[in-house]
């Protein structure tokens, strides 16, 4: 994919160009008023965001992304507006001034976030060597020097399955 | 004599015992009095002996007993008793008092239901006029002073379902209250300038001239206006007259005697203070002059007997005052003693005349009582001659000994107005006793008078010899044993009485008597026709010169004004706008924060990302 | 290759998602719609992982793991916040926040 400088520009045009749709998206996820079109906007916010990943050669997780977060959870939403789907229309909101807090909140956020990432000077002077990593370095690390997360994630997945089960159960008269 | 301690104590132990379990006591527990008192008696008699020979003047006399009372870190109180020739004599004169008079009530008050309760009080007060007077340090005078006027207050009101008992008690209470405050602020004022509540020690800072002459003029002028209170000064007398709401040897005692006299004994036991100050000095005369006519007019139209003898106390007071005022110690004290005894007579014998006519007392509805009651009526006379200062009689000698001192020290307004109000004196006694005593019974009650039984009789008998005979201990003809064992600061060659003074003084007395004669008995029409021309002079008088309803008017207006606003101001201020209004604040304020409380999720999450700004905003700022 | 991409602006990128995740938490209205911000949040918070890690961080693995880890559990909470939107939804009938004020005062 790369070829000197233009591999070098190839790669970071493509990288603006994917978070500027990226950006989009998320926007579109936010802001839309009919929900369906939200979540599909959150799925393509999130591909945008597996190809980031790629740029940044990371391969394997852009993979985990698209799989997991744009398949299953994405479909995971989708489902969840289609259960809970009222058909009526959409109320005003209670409180006016939500819109406005938030917005100003948002950005306040964003504004003192992105003035200390670009203060601060986090490379000092280290060059990046950015080469790929190969899945199975990954996965070595992940066994060996990360295995106790590992097991933890896993009873993680376990309680949260049990609880999805035992929540959103019908209330029975047997009980 | 260090068991003097023991004389008022006694007396205390009989209140204790006679509050407690009198009731049951035959004769309502008159006989623990009377014992306790007449223990104190002869205690006293015995100090005296002791006291003849050391030949020691006023002020000047061991104090024999001293206990620490109360130590906070530089002040220290003792409780001290002075035993000197003053206090000696107010012990003798208080001790036998109580007790002739205390033998009085046995049969005066025989039918009363409370009478345990009668004899603990004066028991009692027995106790705290001997405390008083044996007190050398100011503190326990003071607490004597105003146990004095507790029991006071205690018997005046004693028959307290009457109402006007209750309201006469209440009057006298707050009227000496007003003096009482006056003397507080005196000692407080002479314990700041010199550090001591003792007697001595203060005189001792006097003599060296440690205190300035604006605090002396100060703290006597404040002391006089406590005994102003108690004395019946002018014009704090007004509580004197309706203390007769009491039981008559109540009125004896007290308001005749010795509680009265509290406040002579003050200025006299605090002679060199008073004397330090030229200032002090003149306001006693003056005070005391204006008091001894004032009341002697307004005696001239009471109609109730007990009322006229009440005004001639206040008199007689004032007389004493302004001879203390005129530098003599002597004088006064002189006075004072003999004034208890026939005083007391005088009012033993109204007593009497209101025992046996079931309560009337107006002179105006009595008459003729001489062919019924002889003794009665003779010793009532003897007491009057006495007051009145006919010659040879007691009164004559210590009222002389009085009119000669404002004599000698030139001062001519009070010397003649003594020798006036020696003329009303006589006037006005005379006038009760020709109206009650002499011409005709006007009522059914003084027609079925009876003699008085003999346990009343005979104490009338007992105080109407020393009312003749005890002046005479003042009298130049006998060497004047008085003046030498009563006197100020040191020998002095006491002054020649003058001639004229005599004279004139006696003359005034029959002027007196002979004018009263002349409109009550012998009946000129003068009488009536005076009154009637007099007649807003006699309203005037008659309504006590509208002082009540001055003292009344300002209480209603001033105090009450005060007070209303006092309550008001603690009622919107403090307690609404300062209690309440913390409340009030609080609750708002909870109530205004709740509101934060919307149960909304994003209205939570919104306020923590604010806070988080904020923090970062804050350390950013802090370390750039 | 990539360094011609300064780690400010990948950084950049990651807040600006964040960002708009931020004010689709605190503005929208439908639970699920909540959900979806969030998890646009967590993206974000992994772009940050990754591009620190790659570029910083001496051991290239590290970030690349906590991301998958952050991965796994937001999966999960996810499941569980929709198990429990179903739930209010069975109960109330709509899934509007503005009615979940039962912790009101």
């Amino acid at each position: 994919m790369e070829r000197e400088i233009e591999g070098m520009n190839f790669a970071a045009a493509l990288f603006y160009i994917l978070s500027g749709i990226a950006i989009v998206a998320a926007l579109g996820a936010v802001l839309a008023r009919n929900i369906v079109y939200a979540a599909l906007s959150l799925v393509g916010a999130m591909v945008m965001i597996a190809g980031i990943f790629f740029i940044l050669h990371a391969d394997f997780l852009a993979l985990v992304q698209l799989l997991i977060y744009a398949g299953a959870v994405g479909v995971l939403l989708i489902f969840g507006l289609m259960l809970t789907n009222t058909g009526r229309p959409v109320t005003g909101p209670k409180d006016l001034w939500q819109r406005p807090i938030a917005f100003v909140t948002a950005v306040a956020f964003m504004l003192v976030a992105g003035y200390v990432a670009v203060s601060t000077d986090w490379m000092q002077g280290v060059v990046p060597q950015l080469e790929r990593v190969p899945p199975a370095v990954l996965a070595n690390s992940l066994f060996r020097n990360w295995a106790l997360p590992f097991e933890i994630a896993s009873l993680v997945l376990l309680v949260a399955m049990i609880g999805t089960i035992v929540i959103s159960r019908r209330e029975t008269s047997s009980d | 004599m260090s068991i003097a301690w023991l004389i008022p104590l006694i007396s205390v132990a009989a209140f204790v015992l006679l509050a407690f379990v009198g009731k049951r006591l035959p004769g309502g527990g008159a006989i623990v009095s009377l014992v306790a008192v007449a223990a104190g008696f002869g205690l006293a008699v015995y100090g005296f002996f002791d006291l003849r020979a050391a030949d020691v003047a006023v002020n000047e006399g061991p104090g024999p007993f001293a206990v620490d009372f109360v130590s906070a870190g530089d002040l220290s109180i003792h409780l001290g008793m002075v035993i000197d020739s003053l206090s000696i004599t107010m012990l003798l004169v208080v001790t036998f008092l109580s007790f002739i008079i205390q033998l009085y009530s046995v049969g005066y008050m025989r039918s009363d239901p409370r009478i345990h309760w009668f004899f603990a009080v004066v028991a009692l007060f027995t106790a705290a006029m001997l405390g008083l007077v044996l007190a050398n340090n100011l503190i326990i005078l003071y607490v004597s002073w105003e146990l004095v006027g507790l029991c006071s207050y205690l018997l005046i009101g004693y028959w307290w379902e009457r109402p006007s008992a209750r309201e006469a008690a209440k009057k006298a209470f707050v009227t000496t209250r007003i003096g009482d405050v006056g003397l507080l602020i005196g000692i407080l004022v002479l314990f700041k300038a010199t550090g001591s509540f003792e007697i001595d020690q203060i005189f001792e800072m006097l003599t060296a001239g440690e205190i300035p002459a604006g605090t002396i003029t100060l703290a006597a002028v404040l002391m006089f206006l406590g005994a102003m209170g108690k004395s019946g000064q002018f014009p704090l007398h007004v509580w004197l007259p309706d203390a007769m709401e009491g039981p008559t040897p109540v009125s004896a005692l007290i308001h005749a005697a010795t509680m009265v006299t509290a406040g002579v004994y003050l200025v006299a036991r605090m002679f060199p203070l008073f004397a330090a100050s030229e200032a002090a000095m003149l306001v006693v005369l003056t005070i005391g002059t204006i008091t001894a006519i004032f009341a002697a007019v307004l005696a001239l139209v009471e109609t109730d007997m007990k009322r006229v003898l009440a005004y001639s106390t206040i008199s007689q007071l004032g007389y004493m005052m302004f001879a203390l005022g005129a530098g003599s110690v002597t004088a006064a004290m002189l006075h004072l003693a003999g004034h208890a005894f026939f005083k007391a007579l005088l009012f033993l014998g109204a007593g009497a005349v209101m025992h046996g006519t079931h309560g009337i007392v107006d002179i105006d509805k009595l008459g003729g009582l001489r062919k019924k009651m002889p003794v009665t009526t003779w010793t009532f006379i003897i007491g009057a001659l006495s007051l009145a200062g006919f010659p040879l009689f007691s009164g004559f000698w210590s009222k002389d000994m009085i009119l000669s001192t404002a004599y000698d020290g030139g001062h001519w307004v009070t010397f003649a107005v003594g020798v006036v109000t020696a003329a009303l004196t006589a006037f006005y006694m005379f006038r009760v006793i020709f109206r009650a005593f002499f011409g005709e019974a006007r009522s059914d009650e003084a027609r079925n008078i009876h003699q008085a039984e003999p346990i009343v009789a005979i104490p009338l008998v007992v105080l109407a010899f020393f009312a003749i005979v005890f002046g005479w201990l003042g009298s130049p003809l006998v060497g004047a044993p008085f003046g030498a064992f009563v006197f100020t600061g040191h020998h002095t060659a006491e002054h020649g009485e003058s001639i004229w003074v005599v004279l004139i003084s006696s003359a005034a007395a029959i002027l007196g008597i002979l004018a009263a004669y002349s409109v009550y008995q012998a009946q000129n029409p003068g009488a009536a026709s005076i009154r009637s021309a007099a007649g807003g002079l006699h309203t005037f008088l008659a309504k006590r010169a509208y002082m009540d309803s001055g003292y009344q008017w300002l209480i209603d207006n001033v105090s009450m004004g005060l007070a209303r606003f006092v309550a008001v101001f603690d009622r919107k201020v403090v307690n609404d706008a300062g209690i309440d209004g913390a409340g009030a604040a609080v609750r708002l304020s909870g109530k205004g924060l709740r509101r934060g409380v919307t149960g909304l999720l994003y209205n939570y999450a919104a306020l923590m990302v604010v806070g988080i700004v904020v923090l970062a905003v804050a350390v950013l700022l802090g370390s750039g | 290759m990539i360094e011609a991409i300064p780690l400010d602006h990948v950084v950049l990128v990651a807040t600006a998602l964040f960002g708009i995740g931020l004010y689709g938490v605190l503005s929208r209205r439908n639970a699920v719609a909540i959900l979806m911000a969030i998890e646009l949040m967590l993206n974000a918070v992994n772009i940050n992982f990754i591009a620190f890690s790659m570029y910083v961080s001496p051991d290239p693995t590290v970030g690349q793991i906590i991301a998958i880890f952050v991965i796994t559990v937001a999966a999960a909470e996810v499941a569980l916040g929709l198990a429990i939107v179903l739930q209010i939804f069975r109960n109330k009938s709509n899934i509007n926040v503005d009615d979940l004020d039962l912790l009101r005062w």
